[in-house]
């Protein structure tokens, strides 16, 4: 018995132990049995023994809880902590032991109490045998050299020296085998679990260890996959099944009894014939079984009633679409009149409409149709009837209104033709120079004649008679010059063009011109060219004036001289040689300076500069103060107050400066550059660089390169515009896959291959743990 | 002399395809077509954005590459040019000499159409070339395939004709007549009359954008969308009348030459010119721009020819040193008084409208010899032409894209100084928004809430909210600085504001 419960004594203590880490979970009855055992002499287990007890006894576990305890498999408890095959030896045999224990608990109890019972003398009595075995004492401090155990102190435990020689006696022979033992105990000893922080520090390096290995793995393929530029998902190809209803209707196959019936209709040849010709057939066909042959043709002969009646209705809603009112054509054929546009399009057509306009107009003239001289209009005027009703005073206004339009045509019409008939004479007289000579002729011949001056106010007065007598005179000569010339002319045949035609061109001649006249009337035909190019100078002059006062004194010479430079521009080196030892010429680049001095151009482009710089970086705001105002009395020598310029107005001013240099007009003199912020055009500039990018200047070199197929050869446009991810619809993605790849591989846009995006997350990392 | 013109035939000397690729001409073509150098990624800390740029720039280099190829072996016509034999200069060259030398083909791009009658004549070219609009100021309007030398249409507006344009193709074309402009199709039917402008002076058309500007003769420059009809922009320039008037290819920018010698460049979205150059002394006559948008020449009344840098605003300086330098000449029957002159797009062809008609001679290397299809074909069918023209619709640019450097868009915005008002100006404005509050009328509510007590709390409760939005004078004056992030931190709605990056 005695050695029975060493061992469930020893047991209980390497229960303790573990239970000791694991937590308050220990059977009750072990509890009880440490409580009454008394402990074994071994030194160390005592020792051991003690630490566990002081432990357990401050713990104080519920007694439901222990119990509750016992119901599970303890090895679960234990599987941490020692080696398996040992856990479960223990654990087996201490259920063993436990059971024992308590019967024989039990029995010793029952044993004591029979005894009182019988003799009368305390149970204390009976109890030899375990007085003599040793109390538990609970030793506060580990056992040592200078703490010596108690079975020591009581000298009951002492060592002899037999004790130490005993051994030495079978050393030679026991030697090895304690060798062997030492060793054996060495292997199978169990050295006490780490504190709890360490463990868990020791188990973390561990599985981090692991978990990194795992890992490293997958780092080529990540990082293959987040450098790629285009991530293809799902590659290989798959069949998604049918992709349009036509596919699908395709393999229809009947199954049940109505979609065969169905299908027998819907495939029946005499039907879809009878569906593409005719729709009436389609009904007789299904009836045709139900009818008889003489309701076949009652129907028959209906139908074709029922077509004939829609033919005739047909024909007849055709006719009468033909037949229209009276009003009606003559709206139209006004209409039609009055647009004209038939006649714009055809020459004949147009001529026809001219016709018939005039003839229109040749009877408003005979007629006067249109001047309300009917009786009608007569008595309707008469009676005061057109003010009365608005209808006749209507009409009778259009009528007045036609006859205008009929006769101012007429009237413009006149001058037109006269007008053209004036241009055809002009016009012939370049073909016939002849007859053109002769008129001409004929007309300075009459202007001769008639010398018929009117002698009445103004012109009775002498010096006006004097001034009219010389200016005919001088006419008078001029036209016989004319004649003598004309009369050349006739003679030599007409050789010599007319002098009008010469004027044509648009080369400026300045100085006399020899027909300023004639060159008038040539610009006076129907193009306002004349009224234009007025408009043009005057324009211009008002351009200048605004421009500068000093340049309209020079204009005029400078032009001349310009036209002179022209004149001979030819040549300019002749020009200059052709100075005379009185007058000296100036050289063009002199006389060109000289031209355009009066207006100081640079000037004025130097203060709109100054302008338009005070305008965009403002000139700081000066204090309003007053000299004297708000300052102490004056300190200066001359007594005077002087407004000091703040720092903060140092700092404006140096600020503008500095704005000012930073402008890149700045060193151009003869250059404005408005640097305003155009808000419209602020929406095409980015204010911060997107995602990715962190640098401008990085950003905006990426930038440059435009990626459209306009910019880029065909071969590089795909690649250039491939998207991020490139995948097919409805394709499931699966997680990523572990394969190799190679880390010096370089990444190949133009053979993708079929790599999928990075899934490396919890998952995968939850993996790795549990297995560890 | 010897005469090279459009030398069509490809290159005899052929490389061996291993020399192909260190060839230095194609090395320089892709230079170009790379468009400026690419970005330092070793900045860059964000290795994913490193990767994926890396590998986007060499794409880009791809395509460039490609495109030099294809530049080098599919657009084998080169520009032509005049070669002259040791003292001879180019200048002394005439036209009867270059006809001797050309092909046939060529040689009939040489006549003189004499058109006495209607004046002095405006021309303009299609964006291909193929057709020539000619408009004489005495109101004679002529549509002219070049291709075929056929007379497409011919009308007589018998009105002044100031100037002819074209819009974005050959179907329609406007006219700047003595009181409106006008819009014909191509057959001579009057489209529109667009009266808002006033008697215009010169009509251009900006393909791109869509947009008909003009300028009248009060100096006023309208810019209207002929996609819908709406006046995108009228603008006062303050300068006088003017009638020079040209577009910038480039960048879709106006210019404009004014009588003190200014020219003066406008966008439709401000008020004011974007540029204003001091050209020349005297009033400017004419005004040209390169196609590629840097280079602007422009001649004054005082005979002076000047070429200008764009991008600098600064004279080119190779009137003396060669670069620019006479290159043709040809001299008009003397009293023709010339109009307009214009280079005809893709071909060496020189367009000039003068009193008498037209005139056309041949300047060697004048035009683009490789056509792009893309871009303008002159041998387009009805198909293509339908085509483009939806295309051209859909790629329309909006009237604010017009800028003096239109590679800037989509960029960072660029750095402004904060225009702050001057106190003057928040007073008033504050004075303005107090008056506004004062004057908004309140509804009439229900007996018990329409107490005298309670709108006249109301009401101060508005004022003070509309003294509320000025801050105070002193707060202002304090000066926080705000830093840029927090800048753009604030105009993010508040859901976003979390991502703004800090800075």
């Amino acid at each position: 018995m005695g050695s029975l419960k060493r061992k469930s004594s020893w047991s209980s203590k390497t229960l303790a132990k573990s239970k000791k880490r694991k937590g308050p979970h220990l059977p009750n009855s072990i509890l009880k049995m440490i409580a009454t055992h008394k402990r074994p002499l071994n030194s160390d287990d005592n020792e051991i023994d003690s630490d566990v007890d002081l432990y357990e006894y401050e713990e104080g576990i519920p007694e439901e809880e222990s119990r509750k305890n016992n119901r599970y498999d303890r090895i679960d408890n234990y599987e941490f902590k020692l080696p398996d095959d040992f856990e479960d030896e223990d654990v087996e045999s201490e259920d063993d032991e436990d059971g024992l224990n308590s019967e024989y608990d039990g029995d010793d109890d029952r044993h004591a109490r029979m005894l009182q019972v019988l003799t009368g003398m305390p149970s204390a009595a009976f109890n030899s045998e375990n007085k003599s075995k040793p109390l538990l004492f609970t030793e506060p401090y580990p056992e040592g050299e200078f703490n010596p155990t108690r079975d020591v102190l009581s000298g009951k435990n002492i060592l002899t020296e037999e004790d130490f020689l005993a051994p030495l006696e079978e050393y030679h022979k026991t030697s090895k085998q304690i060798s062997r033992m030492r060793k054996d105990t060495y292997n199978s000893l169990v050295h006490p679990p780490l504190p709890k922080p360490d463990r868990e520090r020791l188990e973390r390096k561990t599985a981090r260890g692991l978990v990194d290995e795992e890992f490293s793995k997958w780092v080529h393929l990540v990082k293959r996959n987040r450098e790629a530029p285009t991530v293809y998902f799902s590659q290989e190809v798959v069949n998604l099944g049918k992709s349009t209803v036509g596919a699908i209707a395709s393999e229809f196959q009947p199954r049940t009894e109505f979609e065969m019936r169905m299908a027998s209709v819907l495939n029946d040849n005499e039907v879809s014939e009878a569906h593409r010709e005719d729709g009436a057939r389609l009904l007789e066909l299904n009836q045709a079984s139900s009818l008889s042959m003489e309701d076949h043709i009652k129907d028959y002969n209906h139908i074709a009633k029922m077509r004939s009646l829609l033919f005739n209705h047909e024909r007849k809603s055709k006719q009468i679409k033909k037949i229209k009112s009276k009003l009606y054509h003559r709206l139209k054929n006004k209409g039609l009149r009055n647009s004209a546009l038939g006649a714009l399009m055809d020459p004949e057509m147009a001529k026809e409409e001219a016709m018939k306009q005039e003839a229109r107009r040749v009877e408003e003239r005979m007629t006067f149709k249109h001047k309300n001289r009917g009786k009608w209009a007569k008595r309707m005027v008469r009676r005061g009837l057109n003010v009365k009703y608005n209808g006749t005073g209507e009409a009778i206004t259009e009528q007045l209104q036609i006859n205008a339009e009929l006769s101012r045509k007429i009237n413009s019409l006149r001058d037109g033709s006269s007008s053209d008939e004036e241009e055809l004479s002009d016009g012939s007289d370049q073909d016939t120079p002849y007859k053109l000579l002769a008129k001409a002729k004929e007309k300075t011949l009459r202007a001769l004649e008639d010398d018929e001056v009117c002698n009445s106010g103004l012109m009775s007065l002498p010096f006006m008679v004097r001034a009219m007598k010389k200016k005919n005179e001088e006419a008078n000569e001029e036209a016989k010059r004319a004649v003598e010339e004309y009369e050349e002319w006739e003679n030599s045949g007409g050789a010599v063009k007319p002098k009008k035609t010469i004027s044509v061109s648009g080369r400026r001649v300045f100085g006399a011109t020899e027909a300023p006249k004639e060159s008038k009337k040539d610009s006076d035909n129907f193009y306002d060219n004349n009224s234009d190019s007025d408009i043009d100078d005057n324009d211009l002059e008002g351009v200048r004036d605004t421009a500068s006062p000093a340049r309209r004194n020079t204009g005029t010479t400078t032009e001349t001289e310009v036209t002179r430079d022209e004149g001979g521009e030819d040549s300019e080196s002749e020009a200059e040689q052709m100075v005379d030892g009185i007058f000296e010429v100036p050289s063009q680049a002199e006389l060109i300076n000289r031209a355009f001095a009066g207006d100081d151009v640079v000037g004025e482009f130097e203060k709109e500069k100054q302008e338009v710089l005070n305008q965009e970086v403002p000139e700081p705001e000066k204090p309003v103060l007053l000299p004297g105002w708000g300052q102490p009395w004056p300190t200066n020598k001359r007594g005077y107050h002087q407004i000091k310029t703040t720092r903060k107005e140092e700092d404006a001013q140096r600020k503008r400066e500095e704005a000012l240099k930073t402008r890149k007009d700045f060193r151009l003199k003869h250059v404005i550059i408005s640097e305003k912020v155009d808000k419209k055009a602020e929406k095409l500039h980015t204010t911060t660089p997107p995602f990715p990018f962190t640098s401008k200047e990085v950003f905006e070199h990426s930038m440059r390169m435009p990626i459209g197929p306009e910019f880029n050869p065909s071969t590089v446009v795909g690649d250039l515009n491939r998207p991020e991810v490139v995948k097919k619809t409805g394709v499931i993605i699966k997680p990523v896959k572990f394969e190799e790849v190679n880390p010096n591989e370089e990444v190949d846009d133009e053979h993708p291959r079929n790599h999928q995006k990075p899934r490396l997350d919890k998952k995968t990392s939850r993996r790795q743990s549990k297995v560890k | 002399m010897e005469v090279a013109l459009e030398d069509n035939s490809l290159m005899d000397k052929v490389l061996p395809p291993d020399e192909q690729e260190i060839d230095v001409e194609l090395e320089a073509k892709e230079k170009k077509y790379l468009r400026g150098e690419g970005a330092n990624l070793e900045t860059l800390k964000d290795k994913k954005l490193k990767t994926q740029l890396a590998s986007r720039e060499k794409l880009y280099g791809k395509s460039a590459k490609a495109a030099a190829k294809i530049e080098k072996w599919l657009l084998p016509a080169s520009a032509g040019y005049l070669e002259t034999d040791g003292l001879e200069k180019t200048w002394r060259v005439k036209q009867t000499d270059i006809a001797k030398e050309v092909d046939i083909l060529s040689s009939r791009n040489q006549y003189d159409i004499v058109l006495p009658d209607f004046g002095p004549y405006k021309l303009d070219f299609t964006a291909s070339g193929r057709h020539m609009l000619a408009g004489g100021r005495k109101g004679h309007l002529a549509l002219v395939d070049m291709m075929s030398m056929n007379l497409i249409k011919e009308i007589q507006v018998r009105e002044t004709v100031r100037d002819v344009a074209f819009l974005h193709n050959d179907q329609f074309f406007a006219a700047a007549q003595k009181k409106y402009s006008y819009i014909y199709a191509r057959d001579g039917t009057e489209l529109h009359c667009l009266k808002e402008r006033g008697p215009v002076a010169r009509l251009r058309f900006l393909k791109n954008h869509f947009l008909l500007a003009s300028v009248n003769k009060i100096g006023q420059l309208h810019y209207q969308d002929v996609t819908y009809g709406d006046m995108v922009a009228s603008i006062r320039t303050g300068k006088g009348r003017t009638d020079v008037m040209e577009v910038n290819p480039y960048n879709g920018v106006v210019a404009l030459g004014h009588s003190g010698g200014t020219v003066t460049m406008w966008k439709p979205t401000s008020q004011a010119p974007l540029v204003q150059m001091q050209c020349h002394p005297g009033p400017v006559s004419s005004l040209a721009f390169h196609p590629n948008g840097h280079l602007m020449a422009t001649s004054g009344k005082e005979r002076k020819l000047k070429i200008w840098d764009l991008r600098k605003f600064e004279e080119v300086l190779g009137d003396s040193s060669g670069d620019y330098s006479r290159y043709m000449s040809h001299s008009m029957v003397k009293g023709y008084q010339i109009e307009k002159v214009m280079f005809r797009p893709y071909e060496d062809v020189l367009g000039i409208g003068h009193s008498m008609g037209w005139s056309s001679v041949l300047i060697p290397g004048s035009g683009e010899p490789n056509f792009d299809s893309w871009v303008a074909n002159p041998f387009e069918t009805t198909k293509q032409r339908r085509e483009k023209e939806v295309h051209l619709l859909l790629d329309k640019l909006p009237p604010e894209t017009i800028m003096l450097d239109p590679s800037k868009i989509g960029a960072m915005r660029p750095s402004r100084r904060k225009e702050r008002l001057t106190r003057g100006e928040i007073e008033a404005e504050k004075e303005v928004a107090v008056e506004a509050a004062k004057g908004v009328e309140l509804k009439k509510k229900t007996k018990g809430r329409n107490k005298p007590s309670k709108r006249t709390k109301k009401k101060k409760e508005l004022v003070e909210n509309a003294k509320r939005t000025f801050p105070e004078q002193e707060n202002s004056a304090a000066g926080k600085k705000r830093r840029i992030g927090e800048d753009a931190a604030a105009e993010l709605p508040a859901c976003l504001k979390r991502f703004a990056r800090k800075n």
